[in-house]
């Protein structure tokens, strides 16, 4: 009996046994394996380092820079320890007694959430990072990550664009370079899993699962930062000396298609864009539509020397006054007019009626063509993400009047990259390029060059030489001969578009802009300089001239061009 | 009463004799094998911490050399020049000579 007693003793303990090993090893395991994973397996991410943006000459425009996340531990300090540590903190991370108040507060909230981690202040740089671990506050910690940088500071914003954050909170790039190309830039983030001992150290002998990090890739630019330090300094004084809205310039090399610079203002810091207005963010030199005005002469000529339907020589023979056309009256800017004036002096003098005439013998189906094959109504192709192309009117919508009113620019809409590029065919023999910003992009092992495009051959050669002779005759004895650098050949025209508003024109705003390239001979650059809404003049002959001549003396030194007159 | 001795023949002496000195090498060579791999994983379980601290003197370092490389581009960069040229009293050419 007492075996029996004895025996079923034990069948019992070896039941118990049993089932709890079943519990433990099939019904709880998943859960149990997890436990031990984390306690004896570690697991890093490892950011991908985001590319550099480099100046031509390989100087640094954006890079990055160690930041930290700072993050606080509510549930493992006490009311005093979280009293303490928001007062300490504030007064690190304040500018000012105001601040200092507001962030303590921001902090004990922070601190009294009933939570094991919370996130206190992001992009924190390592001096401010030092001063906290001096502090030696309990509860609190550091998670490594990183930011943009830029040496020249707010210098090139638009071109860059900035690096914000997505829905999902991750790095993304917006606007300009940082939009255009993020999917290079980013990388693609790695991973370290590794076995670790009870101290926490690797065990080298253990499980060791890398996943390389693989950086993004660096672009090289083709602005040059010279020409571009060169243009914003000179755009900073005119916007100022002009008391203009806004002012903008681009330099491009016209053989290339390469953009050596671009600028405008009004401007903000890519570090901090959120203290800006929204508005700034678009670069208005892709974005921006308007009616280039008298600066679109010198294509529409191109185009009637291009067809031979007239020479620099022909005689307007309807420029001796006004003309009618459909119950609209067409004017000179000045109201004065010359008898039989020939196409050069339309264009040294921007006669709208002469600009009329050579409209006519061209005609509307064939000047429609010229428009679009100069660019115009389709984007450039620039590699920046905000380009936008305004759209060209159909053209059985076109009326007489319109044909006539687009041969001195009006009625028409274009960006400045669009009026720059289509210049820069003049400047090119004809041909018309695709304009990058880019030269090339790398990575650690390879690199890959973008090579200069001609999309098309607008004009023939020789009328792009008759159209530069007549630009560098509108430079010598035009409006703006006073501000013209003495000894150099440079071809341009002016521009003072007046801004529709609600069906007219006002009379009283105008888009002030010059365009033209240097030495006429072999150029080396075309510029394109606007102001929106100059105070100072209304005029572009008085206010985008003198800035497009300041600028190109400094390029004539930085290229070491001697003048040749 | 006949007692038969039987001698093993002097081949089969040796094969067994080789046999045993082979079994002995083997044993010998399964032991080192087993303690060497004993003593290397004792010595490698004990680089982690070395392992560990090299991985943050690399991560400290590519942190400087970030720093410093912002740090030159920063007093590299045209602003920085064009501010201290000032300061020190360089202006523009007003006029530039070019001689033929």
């Amino acid at each position: 009996m007492r075996f029996k007693i004895l025996r079923f003793f034990f069948l019992g303990f070896l039941a118990t046994i049993t089932l709890r090993l079943f519990y433990w090893q099939i019904i709880q395991s998943d859960k149990l394996q997890a436990r031990a994973e984390v306690q004896h397996l570690k697991n890093e991410s490892v950011l991908a380092q985001r590319g550099k943006i480099l100046f031509s000459d390989g100087s640094i425009l954006a890079s990055n820079s160690p930041s930290f996340l700072l993050f606080g531990q509510p549930k493992i300090l006490s009311a005093e320890e979280k009293e303490s540590n928001s007062t300490k903190l504030a007064r690190v991370l304040s500018k000012g007694v105001e601040e200092e108040l507001e962030i303590k507060k921001k902090l004990i909230n922070d601190f009294s959430q009933d939570l094991y981690w919370v996130p206190i202040n992001k992009n924190i740089d390592i001096n401010t990072k030092k001063n906290i671990e001096a502090l030696s506050l309990k509860g609190i910690g550091f998670v490594v990550s990183s930011s943009r940088f830029y040496p020249e500071s707010s210098s090139s914003a638009h071109l860059l664009g900035f690096l914000g954050s997505n829905n999902k909170g991750e790095s993304t790039g917006y606007f300009g370079l940082e939009g255009y190309y993020d999917g290079e830039l980013k990388g693609l983030a790695g991973s370290i899993r590794l076995e670790k001992d009870a101290q926490g150290l690797p065990i080298l002998i253990g499980n060791f699962l890398t996943k390389e990090a693989r950086n993004g890739k660096d672009l090289t630019l083709n602005i040059d930062r010279t020409i571009q330090f060169i243009i914003e300094q000179n755009l900073k004084k005119g916007i100022e000396k002009y008391g203009a809205k806004s002012a903008m310039a681009i330099v491009m090399e016209p053989k290339s298609g390469n953009i050596l610079a671009m600028a405008s203002f009004p401007s903000y810091d890519p570090a901090d864009f959120t203290k800006y207005p929204k508005e700034y963010y678009k670069n208005p030199l892709v974005a921006d539509q308007y009616e280039p005005g008298s600066t679109f002469k010198v294509l529409v000529m191109a185009a009637a020397l291009n067809e031979d339907v007239v020479k620099p020589d022909t005689k307007c023979d309807i420029c001796k006054g006004p003309i009618n056309l459909g119950g609209f009256t067409i004017r000179t800017w000045n109201n004065q007019y010359e008898e039989d004036p020939t196409m050069t002096d339309v264009i040294v003098h921007s006669d709208n009626t002469g600009m009329v005439f050579s409209a006519k013998k061209i005609g509307l189906d064939k000047l429609y063509k010229y428009i679009e094959d100069y660019g115009f109504g389709s984007p450039t192709d620039i590699d920046l993400q905000d380009e936008f192309s305004p759209d060209l009117r159909p053209k059985n919508s076109w009326r007489e009047i319109d044909l006539a009113t687009a041969a001195f620019g009006q009625g028409v809409a274009v960006t400045p990259i669009q009026m720059v590029r289509a210049v820069s065919a003049i400047a090119n023999g004809g041909k018309l390029m695709e304009p990058h910003v880019v030269a090339a992009i790398s990575d650690i092992s390879s690199t890959f060059e973008i090579k200069p495009k001609v999309v098309k051959e607008v004009i023939r050669p020789s009328s792009a030489k008759s159209i530069t002779e007549m630009m560098v005759k509108a430079v010598e004895e035009g409006e703006a001969k006073w501000a013209k650098p003495k000894g150099y050949k440079i071809a341009g025209k002016t521009g003072t578009a007046q801004i529709p508003i609600a069906g007219h024109y006002d009379p009283n705003k105008t888009i002030a802009s010059f365009v033209g390239f240097a030495p006429a001979d072999d150029p080396k650059f075309v510029m394109i300089v606007r102001y929106d809404e100059p105070t100072s003049s209304i005029f572009g002959a008085e206010t985008a001239a003198p800035t497009f001549f300041e600028i190109a003396k400094e390029l004539f030194i930085y290229y070491k061009i001697a003048p040749n007159e | 009463m006949t007692i038969i001795k039987t001698f093993e023949t002097h081949s089969e002496h040796n094969f067994i004799n080789l046999r045993s000195k082979k079994f002995i090498l083997v044993s010998i060579l399964i032991i080192f094998f087993a303690v060497a791999e004993i003593w290397v994983n004792n010595s490698l379980a004990k680089l982690g911490g070395q392992f560990e601290s090299t991985l943050n003197l690399q991560k400290s370092l590519m942190l400087e050399n970030q720093l410093l490389e912002n740090e030159i581009a920063t007093e590299a960069s045209l602003q920085k020049i064009a501010s201290q040229s000032a300061s020190l009293g360089f202006i523009k050419p007003l006029k530039v000579q070019y001689i033929r």
